[in-house]
């Protein structure tokens, strides 16, 4: 059987390939974010590119600092979504990881992670002068018709757009194929959060964060779902990741993808970190709907970050449950306005189920924003409150 | 007599404090911190066995805390100021269940259980709006110290707003008001009563118990403005205890003592 590593590495190239290869055959790009039904733009011969992904590339690369601070210098302020930066700073950048992303011919953008992402995408637009189209998820659809027939004629509407600018059709044999991957996927990747249910974890939750990428760029592909078959086969055959006595922690929120390990020092085999939930926000509920578009409804309307406020703190507790965990390090990610606006009331829920918890302020992507440290400190002292 | 030395290397000052046997304090100093915090600590040590007339023989553990508590080659321990706040905080007053510090570069709240456990805490975030640093350099920018703005914000006659609470373009909006012929007085008064506004926030991060008693410490704490303006907002008594610059040393040395002796201590 071809190794997980294997596997990583070729759906990594294929995703920077297709991007250059589609060019050259003349095959429409688009530039869509992170939650956009993906699998509607592929069953239409559309090659999808991920901004949000590149700029956690660069971010991994040591590139970020240098292309935000490029980004400055053309006016945009440092108070914006790091990954916003990124892009616009890698415009004219040299040596670009994988050569950079090709330009778009379209644009797609949703706002069932956040606000930031549509502004983004609207100013990427008009410099470039190509069309956007925008869909909009008030919140998930559940059983609520109002908001599933609102959701689905946005997605008529988004199928008519695509084939406006292309000409394409849908395939729609191409869309259930799509679907039934992005469901194994999520399954796949749910089974391997669930190996950290465990005393002692299986895994750590830095190469659960490394193995991210399928999930997020080629969800609703085989490829995706081999790795991820692959990742558990090799799991279940090594040892734990952990000792029984480890004190279980959760990262909540953005890992720092500018670290090499992803997350700051201060984690060992005496605090161990089992859970990143940011992980799981990738888990999407693909659900059981009749129709494929249902299913999609149901996906992308239910993000976390879509969520109401009472529906992340619950969920927040049952991960406490689930994965017997001890405290929570919640990462206040200055770019994410959304994530932000919930460090205080889950804090105060966590005090209440006196569930200690710390909060370290930094940045997804920008160095800038990292006071090692300040951060030390503040673990330290968590790990004072931790020790029995 | 053996004795334990505890010290606080904070981002301004560094505090000392030796304790005897019995847990008594039997000397305390303080002096600024230089560039070098090592040469910083060694001078302050130095200077507190002078002043006690014992021999550094007398002493058998150091522990470190504070900011730069990691560059204090000569100690046996270093430990984080919540941790030590609190021993030495619980220590002077067991009632309290509620630490507010605030310090040069760092404002903690810290929440203690009824046996002085830590059971929380929050801190200010990076930048230094709410620490002394903040009444330090907005000071500098009216031509006052910080001890002379508790005196003059006592004077202020008219209720201003600051609305930055980012330490430089705070300097900014002092020196608007300041063109449109503002009295100082008020001026001072707006930027303490914005230190009040930092730390209610950051008290809003942690859930104290409603009528815990809040110890208030560091070198800020003898400003009775911001003390009556902490204790306007979060509706409570507050309570400076003698020498709140100490009270981080004093918990770092009865730290290495308990542990010496093997006490049993909450940490």
């Amino acid at each position: 059987m071809e190794s997980s590593k294997s596997i990583l590495a070729k759906i990594f190239t294929d995703y920077y390939l297709s991007g250059a290869q589609a060019k050259k055959e003349g095959c429409p790009v688009a530039y869509i974010s992170a939650f956009t039904p993906v699998e509607i733009l592929r069953a239409m011969g559309i090659v999808c590119l991920y901004p949000e992904s590149y700029a956690v590339v660069c971010a991994a690369s040591n590139k970020s600092r240098d292309m935000i601070h490029s980004s400055s210098v053309g006016s945009f302020a440092q108070d914006l979504c790091s990954y916003s930066m990124i892009s616009f700073g890698s415009e004219n950048y040299p040596k670009l990881p994988y050569g950079g992303l090709p330009e778009p011919d379209m644009l797609i953008s949703t706002n069932n992670q956040c606000g930031t992402t549509n502004l983004w995408f609207s100013l990427l637009a008009q410099k470039k002068n190509i069309p956007l189209f925008t869909i909009d998820y008030p919140a998930p659809a559940g059983d609520s018709d109002a908001l599933r027939c609102y959701i689905a004629r946005q997605y008529e509407s988004l199928t008519a757009f695509v084939k406006k600018h292309t000409a394409h059709d849908m395939d729609y044999s191409q869309l259930s194929r799509q679907v039934a991957f992005s469901r194994q996927a999520c399954q796949l990747w749910a089974d391997i959060h669930s190996l950290n249910k465990s005393i002692p974890a299986r895994i750590g939750a830095d190469k659960i964060v490394n193995a991210l990428f399928p999930i997020v760029a080629a969800r609703g592909t085989q490829a995706a779902c081999d790795y991820y078959q692959a990742l558990i086969g090799e799991q279940s055959q090594s040892g734990p990741a952990g000792s029984t006595k480890a004190v279980r922690l959760l990262w909540h929120g953005y890992p720092m993808w500018f670290l090499p390990a992803k997350f700051p020092g201060g984690f060992d085999d005496q605090f161990q970190l089992v859970l990143n939930d940011y992980t799981l926000w990738w888990n999407l509920n693909y659900g059981c709907d009749s129709s494929d578009i249902d299913s999609l409804i149901t996906a992308y309307s239910g993000t976390y970050l879509n969520w109401s406020l009472e529906s992340k703190l619950c969920w927040v507790d049952k991960l406490i449950q689930d994965y017997a965990l001890s405290g929570v390090v919640i990462h206040a990610n200055r770019s994410c306005r959304r994530a932000l606006a919930d460090i205080i009331p889950l804090r105060a829920r966590l005090s209440k189920k006196s569930i200690p918890s710390v909060v370290i302020e930094s940045d997804m992507a920008n160095p800038d924003f990292y006071a090692e440290e300040q951060i030390k400190l503040r673990m330290e002292s968590f790990k004072d409150i931790l020790k029995v | 007599m053996q004795y334990y030395l505890g010290i606080d290397a904070g981002s301004s000052y560094i505090k000392l404090v030796l304790i005897d046997g019995d847990e008594n304090i039997v000397g305390r100093h303080i002096v600024p911190r230089g560039a070098d915090i090592n040469a910083s600590c060694r001078e302050g040590y130095s200077g507190l066995l002078e002043k006690c007339r014992l021999d550094e023989s007398a002493v058998c553990g150091i522990v470190a805390t504070g900011y730069g508590r990691k560059q204090v080659s000569f100690c046996e321990k270093a430990i984080t100021e919540i941790t030590a706040l609190a021993i030495g905080g619980f220590s002077i007053d067991s009632n309290a269940e509620i630490i507010i510090d605030i310090g040069g570069q760092d404002s903690k709240i810290i929440v203690m259980d009824s046996a002085g456990k830590v059971m929380d805490f929050a801190m200010n975030q990076k930048c230094s709006a709410g620490t002394g640093k903040f009444l330090e350099v907005t000071s500098a920018s009216l031509g006052v110290t910080v001890d002379q703005m508790d005196v003059l914000s006592q004077k202020a006659d008219a209720i201003l707003s600051l609305s930055a609470t980012c330490t430089v373009f705070a300097e900014t909006e002092i020196i608007s008001h300041i063109a449109k012929g503002e009295k100082k007085e008020n001026i001072i008064k707006a930027l303490i009563v914005a230190v009040a506004s930092q730390i209610q926030g950051l008290f809003a991060q942690v859930s104290p118990g409603k009528d815990g008693k809040i110890l208030y410490t560091g070198g800020v704490s003898q400003n009775q403005t911001l003390k009556k303006e902490l204790s306007v907002r979060l509706n409570r008594d507050i309570v400076v205890p003698e020498h709140p610059q100490h009270i981080g040393a004093y918990g770092a040395a009865l730290y290495w003592k308990r542990n010496k002796e093997n006490q049993t201590t909450p940490f």
